[in-house]
């Protein structure tokens, strides 16, 4: 099993963030070939993600099942939980990539929906400050688009560009503490929340689970204890 | 043992090297041990325990293994690869299966050959380029499967990640410039030569052992365990 988890854990660092289906048919590939036998049910599954999860740990880094508000997807998430000074080497990236990264990040999140057009990314590399090193080509653009989108670091939906699963456990502290007018925590729960529900009269977001278990109790905001009169279901646009 | 370094200075160390390693492992391009001390700021014993820590770390949760460069004539170099080959093609992307297949095409074509190590039978680049165009990829122009680079993909990229060797000969009787291909450390450490050779026979439809020599090398060192 031990040899599962170390295949798993690879090819989590490798992909960034692999979605739920692509996960199990590689975790059944991977039980196969060292003849064990695979968990199955979602409890297995997660148990046995939170023991590779217990592991890397110590070494600041996290392995975890995210569901995407967004798309309602589940994504396995590898990330790495702080910043320190070997992050800042990242020989696959210049200086100025890393900028247009941090820069996309800044942009999506002051968005209404944390979105932006797929063309706006273009725009945006137009703001980082010029320097020696040569500016961002269209190609180069595109294709660092795409190598952050398949990392899980973006998501495209609908032709738009918004934060993706591994952003969210990545970077959201980063995002909190440099953005708090835009990122905030859910007052029920205090973890971050990024899209789910708002209340029509005070504007406090709150995940859509905290909200529906409180309000079985309940029947007013628990931000401004007015009478709650916003929609809960999925249909409703992210806001 | 006296240590002159608190635990967490070295543990914190030794995550910095993990990190970085992690970081950079994608593009399997050898990593030079005064680039890690110069990101990091950290040099001497304290480097060395916990590049030491880092280094059984990465194997045991991980299952990454960490080797130093032989000869590597820049100092000292480490590369990093997965103990256990491809146990599921889904541990890779897309482009990374494309690359892998073309690699091994070359790796089993210089393996057949006799052209793991350099001293033996030597495979010059106009060799290579011949085999290729016989099964259809040509060094100068975008194969539909594997990619538009294939000429620097193989005289490069390859190169430089230590999965071949590329040496120039310059003759003197010819004046020109040859190149000779051979495994490079990379590939003596990834792949293992029975399973090559397995897979070379399977896809020319022979049972391994009509390859009589190859099978008798391949095997040599199951003799001399036994003895």
């Amino acid at each position: 099993m031990d040899k599962v988890k170390k295949q798993l854990l690879q090819a989590a660092i490798n992909h960034g963030s692999i979605r739920k289906d692509v996960l199990r048919e590689l975790l059944a590939n991977l039980c196969d070939a060292y003849d064990v036998r695979e968990p199955e049910s979602a409890t297995a599954l997660n148990s046995f993600i939170a023991e590779i999860d217990a592991s890397i740990r110590t070494y600041d880094q996290t392995l975890q099942i995210i569901k995407h508000p967004l798309n309602g997807e589940e994504y396995l998430v590898f990330a790495l939980l702080i910043v320190n000074q070997a992050c800042k080497f990242q020989p696959q990236y210049t200086d100025t990539e890393r900028n247009y990264f941090y820069k996309l990040l800044e942009t999506l999140v002051s968005s209404d929906d944390y979105g932006i057009e797929w063309m706006d990314i273009y725009r945006v590399a137009n703001l980082i400050p010029a320097n020696v090193q040569r500016p961002l080509s269209k190609q180069r653009i595109q294709d660092l688009e795409t190598i952050w989108m398949s990392q899980g670091y973006f998501l495209e939906k609908d032709e738009k560009i918004y934060l993706g699963p591994r952003s969210m456990l990545e970077y959201g502290n980063y995002l909190k503490k440099n953005f708090p007018e835009y990122i905030k925590d859910c007052i029920l729960c205090n973890k971050i929340v990024y899209w789910d529900v708002k209340c029509s009269e005070c504007d406090v977001k709150l995940h859509r689970q905290c909200i529906r278990k409180y309000l079985t109790k309940k029947s007013t905001c628990p931000g401004c204890k007015r009478t709650w009169n916003t929609r809960l279901s999925l249909s409703q646009p992210p806001n | 043992m006296e240590s002159s370094f608190a635990v967490d200075e070295i543990a914190s160390c030794t995550n910095s090297i993990i990190t970085y390693i992690i970081n950079g492992i994608s593009n399997k391009l050898p990593i030079k041990e005064r680039d890690i001390t110069t990101v990091l700021n950290v040099k001497g014993r304290l480097f060395n325990m916990a590049l030491t820590q880092a280094k059984t770390a990465l194997q045991e949760t991980y299952g990454i293994v960490m080797v130093d460069v032989p000869d590597s004539k820049s100092g000292k170099a480490i590369i990093c690869y997965n103990e256990d080959s491809g146990k599921s093609v889904l541990l890779f992307d897309g482009e990374q299966q494309r690359q892998l297949t073309l690699l091994f095409v070359l790796l089993s074509y210089l393996f057949m050959r006799g052209s793991d190590a350099p001293q033996n039978n030597n495979t010059s680049e106009e060799d290579l380029v011949n085999f290729l165009n016989g099964i259809r990829i040509h060094f100068d122009a975008p194969h539909e499967y594997f990619g538009d680079n294939i000429k620097k993909l193989i005289t490069e990229t390859f190169v430089k990640q230590l999965y071949l060797k590329r040496e120039k000969v310059v003759s003197e009787m010819e004046s020109e410039v040859k190149f000779y291909y051979s495994w490079g450390f990379r590939a003596h450490m990834e792949f293992d030569k029975k399973m090559v050779l397995e897979a070379t026979a399977k896809i020319l439809k022979k049972p391994p052992s009509f390859f009589v020599a190859k099978y008798q090398e391949v095997h040599q060192e199951d003799k001399q365990m036994e003895t």
